[in-house]
C-alpha cells in the first residue's frame, strides 16, 4: 500500500517530479485525520486524477496544495522547493473550481484577463492572450457577456480558459464536470484531454467518477478515509488492485471473501469455505492465515468450461440473465453468495443462458488477485 | 385570483393607514377654508373687487360685518383669525377687535364704522390679505414651506431672510441623513463582513449584538444616549478619566449628538441589508481570485467589495430614507441648529395648529423620498431590497 509506508522527511529524489508530497498529515479539529501521510509526486506533464469517495480528503489535497490550506505536519515541494509557506497568490497555480467561480461582475473577457491584469502584463498583450484563449475554448463570439449569460458548458470552458491564460505549470479542477449532464462531460472530457496534451500542462484532477478518472488520466490516486490506497495508472489499478478497496471501488468486482490458506512468491490459495479454494496472484500483505478478499473481473470468467486442472472452477446457480446487447450479463450464487457477476459475450447464434440452471465456471489464476481485506 | 383576495386586507389597511392620510395631506397643503367659511359674503364680494389702490365696495363693508358678527356666533371666528394671523401678524387681534365693537350702530355706514373701529380697515392691504386669505384654495403653504410668498404685485417672491427658515431645514435634514448613511455605512460594512464569513457560532453570537438593540425601542434607545452623553455621563466621565479631555466634551445638544444617536438607531438596517447580500456570496470567488494570482486584498476590492454594491446601495438607500423622517432622536440629542424637517412639521402641527403648512412641508418631504427612491431604483434595483 503506498500510503502505508512511513519515511523520513526527506528532499525529493533527483528525477525531478514537479510535485512532491512528504508525509503530509491534515487535521481541522486535531483529533480525527482528513488525510493520514500522504506521499506521493506529481511528474511534469502527468494527468493525475484524485478519485476516492465523498469526503475521503480530494479536495482537501487540492487545497493544501493550492495553499488554501495548510499541512498540519510534513512538506510540498514545488521541484526542489518548499511550497509550505508560500501563499496562494504567489503559487502560480492555475485552478479550475466545480461551480467555476466565475465572476458574475465581469464579462468573460475581463475574466480571462483577470490573471493577466493582477500581474500587470500591458494591456495590448493581455488583449492578444485573452483572444487566443477564448479561440482555444471556440467562444471567441461571447467574450462581450457575462458569465450568468453562458450555458454550463460554455461557463465551463471559460473557467478553463480562465486558468490557463497565465500559463502556469499546473492546473488543479476540482469536480469541474460535477454539473453538467452526461452528455456534455464527455464532450467536456474530450476538450480537457485535448488542451492538456496541447499545452503540455500538469493537471491534478479531482473527481468522484471512475471511468472519467480511468479515461482520462495518465496515473489515478484512489483516495480512502484520507490515505491514498494505491497511485498507479489506470490498467494497473484495474487490472492490479492493491488492496480489497481498490478491487471493489473500481469497476465491478466479485469480492468472495476467505481465509488465506497457502502462498509462495506469485500465487496465494483463498479458501471460500472449506471445501472450496481459489488460487490467485498475491497481493501485498497477504500472509497465511489473514482474512483476504478476491479480486475477480466479471468478464474474466468463462461459463461452461471445466477444463484446465491448474484453472479456478466454480459451480454456480444462475438466478438471472440480463441482455446488455454485446453482452449477457449473469447473477449468479456461488460458494453460498448470491451477487456472483459475470459477463458472457454475445453470439447472434448463441443459445441464451436459462435462469435456475447451474453452471461451472472457470478462470486462469493470473485473471484474479487475493488481496487483504479491508483492515480500517 | 384567490391569492388576491387574502391580500385584500392587507390592502385596505395599508389604504387606510396610508394613502388615505397622504392624500389627505396633500389636499391639507393646498386647501384653506376657514374664513371662506367664517364670512361667505365678503368673501363672495371681494372676488368681483377690483383690487388695490381702490377700497371694495360699501356692500362689502357691510357684509363683512354681518359675516364676522355670524362667525362669531357660530364658533368659525377664532379658527379664521388664526388663519389670517399667518398672513399678517396682528391681523387676529383685528378682527378680535372689530367684532368686540359690532354691531354697527344705527345711522352709521359700515364703510366708515369698519374704520372708526380701526384704520387698517382703510387700508386696501388688508383688503387684499382677506381676500387672498377667503380662497378655498391657496399655493400658500407650499410657498411658505419652499421660503417664498405672494408679494404684494401678485408676483411669487422669497421672503425675508429673518423667515426663510425651511428651505435651510431640508438641506440641514438631507445633511444629517446623508452623513448618518454615510457613517452606518463605514461602520457597518466590516461588522456585516464579520457576521457573514465567521463560522456560526460566533456569527450568530455576534448577531445578537446586532438584532437586540433593533428589537428594543427607539425612545429607550434614544434616552440611554441621553444619559450617557451628558456633561458628565458616563461617556464624559471615561474620557476624563483616561486623561484624554481635561473638561467635559460636549456630546449632546448638538450635531454629534444626533449623529451618534441616529447612528446607533439605524446601524442594524445597514449591517442587515448588507449581510443579506454577503451571505449569499460563494467564497470560491475570492479563492478563484487569489488562485490566479490576486493579493487577498486585490481580490477583495476587485471581486467582493462590487458583488456587495446591491447590499451597499439598499443599506445606504434604507437608512438615509428613514433618517430623512427622524424626529424624537434629533428632538431629544440635537440642539438649536440641528431641527430637522419632521420637528418642524410637528412644531407646526401641536404648537402653531397650522395644519396647512405641515401638510405642505409634508408633501415636499415625500416627494423628496420619492425623488431618492427613483434614483436608488435606477442605480441598484428595487427587487435588489431585501434584510436578512
Ligand atoms: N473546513 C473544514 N473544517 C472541518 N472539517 C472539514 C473542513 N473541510 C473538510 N472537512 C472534512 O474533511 C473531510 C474530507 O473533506 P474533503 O472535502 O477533502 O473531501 P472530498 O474527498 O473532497 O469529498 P467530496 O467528494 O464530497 O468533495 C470530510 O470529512 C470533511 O467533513
Ligand atoms: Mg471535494
Amino acid at each position: 500500500m503506498a500510503g502505508g509506508q512511513a519515511s523520513v522527511d526527506q528532499r525529493p529524489p533527483a528525477s525531478k517530479p514537479l510535485v512532491t508530497f512528504s508525509n503530509i498529515d491534515k487535521t481541522y479539529d486535531g483529533e480525527t485525520f482528513v488525510t493520514r501521510n500522504l506521499n506521493f509526486t506529481i511528474e511534469e506533464g502527468e494527468f493525475l486524477s484524485l478519485l476516492g469517495p465523498s469526503g475521503s480528503g480530494k479536495t482537501t489535497t487540492l487545497m493544501m496544495l493550492a495553499g488554501f490550506e495548510a499541512p498540519s505536519s510534513g512538506t510540498v515541494y514545488l521541484g526542489q522547493s518548499r511550497l509550505n509557506e508560500t501563499p496562494p497568490h504567489r503559487r502560480n497555480i492555475g485552478m479550475v473550481f466545480q461551480n467555476y467561480a466565475l465572476f458574475p461582475n465581469m464579462t468573460v473577457a475581463e475574466n480571462i484577463a483577470f490573471p493577466l491584469s493582477v500581474r500587470r502584463m500591458p494591456k495590448p498583450e493581455q488583449r492578444s492572450r485573452v483572444e487566443r484563449a477564448l479561440g482555444m475554448i471556440e467562444l471567441a463570439h461571447v467574450a462581450g457577456r457575462r458569465p450568468a449569460q453562458l450555458s454550463g458548458g460554455q461557463q465551463q470552458r471559460v473557467a478553463l480558459a480562465r486558468a490557463l491564460v497565465f500559463e502556469p505549470k499546473l492546473v488543479l479542477m476540482d469536480e469541474p464536470l460535477g454539473a453538467l449532464d452526461k452528455n456534455l462531460r464527455e464532450t467536456m472530457q474530450y476538450e480537457i484531454k485535448r488542451i492538456h496534451e496541447r499545452l503540455g500542462v500538469t493537471v491534478v484532477y479531482v473527481t468522484h467518477d471512475q471511468s472519467e478518472a480511468l479515461t482520462m488520466s495518465d496515473r489515478v490516486a484512489v483516495f480512502h478515509h484520507g490515505r491514498i490506497q494505491q497511485i498507479a495508472t489506470p490498467k494497473v489499478l484495474y487490472e492490479d488492485p492493491a488492496n480489497a478497496f481498490v478491487a471493489n471501488f473500481i469497476g465491478e468486482n466479485n469480492g468472495l471473501p476467505g481465509t488465506v490458506t497457502a502462498r509462495d512468491a506469485r500465487f496465494a490459495t483463498l479458501a471460500l469455505t472449506p471445501e472450496l479454494s481459489i488460487r490467485g496472484r498475491a497481493g501485498e500483505g497477504v500472509e497465511i492465515g489473514t482474512a483476504a478478499i478476491l479480486a475477480l473481473r466479471p468478464e474474466n470468467v468463462l461459463p461452461d468450461d471445466e477444463t484446465g486442472a491448474e484453472n479456478n472452477h466454480l459451480r454456480g446457480t444462475i438466478d438471472e440473465v440480463i441482455y446488455c446487447g454485446d453482452h449477457w450479463r449473469l447473477h449468479l450464487t456461488a460458494a453460498d453468495r448470491a451477487g456472483f457477476v459475470i459477463k458472457v459475450p454475445n453470439k447472434t447464434a448463441m443459445a441464451p443462458p436459462q435462469p435456475g440452471r447451474v453452471a461451472t465456471m472457470s478462470w486462469s489464476p493470473d485473471d484474479c488477485k487475493i488481496v487483504a481485506a479491508d483492515g480500517a | 385570483m384567490r391569492a388576491f383576495l387574502l391580500a385584500v386586507p392587507l390592502l385596505i389597511f395599508l389604504a387606510m393607514t396610508f394613502i388615505v392620510p397622504i392624500g389627505k395631506l396633500l389636499i391639507m397643503s393646498v386647501k384653506t377654508d376657514e374664513v371662506a367659511n367664517a364670512v361667505p359674503r365678503a368673501a363672495a364680494l371681494l372676488t368681483d373687487w377690483s383690487g388695490p389702490p381702490a377700497l371694495p365696495s360699501r356692500q362689502t363693508f357691510e357684509a363683512l360685518a354681518a359675516d364676522l358678527q355670524a362667525a362669531q356666533d357660530g364658533g368659525t371666528l377664532a379658527s379664521a383669525a388664526r388663519r389670517l394671523n399667518t398672513y399678517e401678524p396682528g391681523f387676529r387681534s383685528l378682527l378680535l377687535k372689530t367684532v368686540r365693537q359690532l354691531p354697527i350702530p344705527e345711522g352709521e355706514q359700515a364703510d366708515e364704522a369698519l374704520r372708526r373701529i380701526d384704520q387698517r380697515w382703510g387700508e386696501p392691504e388688508t383688503w387684499r390679505l382677506l381676500g387672498r386669505a377667503a380662497h378655498r384654495w391657496t399655493p400658500d403653504f407650499l410657498l411658505t414651506a419652499m421660503d417664498h410668498r405672494v408679494g404684494g404685485s401678485g408676483a411669487i417672491e422669497p421672503v425675508e431672510p429673518s423667515q426663510a427658515i425651511y428651505v435651510g431645514a431640508f438641506g440641514r435634514t438631507f445633511a444629517i441623513s446623508a452623513s448618518v448613511a454615510l457613517i452606518c455605512r463605514v461602520l457597518g460594512y466590516p461588522v456585516a463582513f464579520l457576521l457573514a464569513t465567521l463560522p456560526a457560532r460566533q456569527s450568530n453570537f455576534l448577531m445578537i449584538f446586532v438584532i437586540v438593540p433593533f428589537w428594543t425601542s427607539l425612545l429607550v434607545r434614544t434616552t440611554a444616549w441621553y444619559v450617557l452623553l451628558q456633561p458628565n455621563g458616563v461617556f464624559n466621565a471615561l474620557l476624563i478619566h483616561s486623561g484624554l479631555t481635561a473638561a467635559p466634551m460636549a456630546l449632546m445638544f448638538n450635531r454629534t449628538g444626533v449623529l451618534i444617536g441616529m447612528t446607533h438607531v439605524l446601524l442594524p438596517f445597514m449591517i442587515l441589508a448588507n449581510y443579506a447580500v454577503m451571505r449569499g456570496i460563494s467564497p470560491a470567488y475570492q479563492r478563484a481570485a487569489v488562485s490566479l494570482g490576486a493579493h487577498p486584498a486585490l481580490a477583495f476590492l476587485r471581486i467582493y467589495v462590487p458583488l456587495t454594491l446591491p447590499g451597499i446601495g439598499t443599506g445606504t438607500f434604507l437608512v438615509f430614507v428613514l433618517a430623512l423622517g427622524y424626529y424624537i432622536t434629533p428632538a431629544l440629542l440635537g440642539g438649536a441648529g440641528d431641527e430637522m424637517i419632521s420637528q418642524l412639521v410637528a412644531l407646526q402641527m401641536d404648537r402653531q395648529l397650522n395644519w396647512g403648512l405641515a401638510g405642505a412641508l409634508s408633501v415636499y418631504l415625500v416627494v423628496f423620498t420619492l425623488a431618492v427612491y427613483v434614483v436608488f431604483n435606477r442605480l441598484v434595483g428595487i427587487d435588489r431590497l431585501r434584510l436578512g
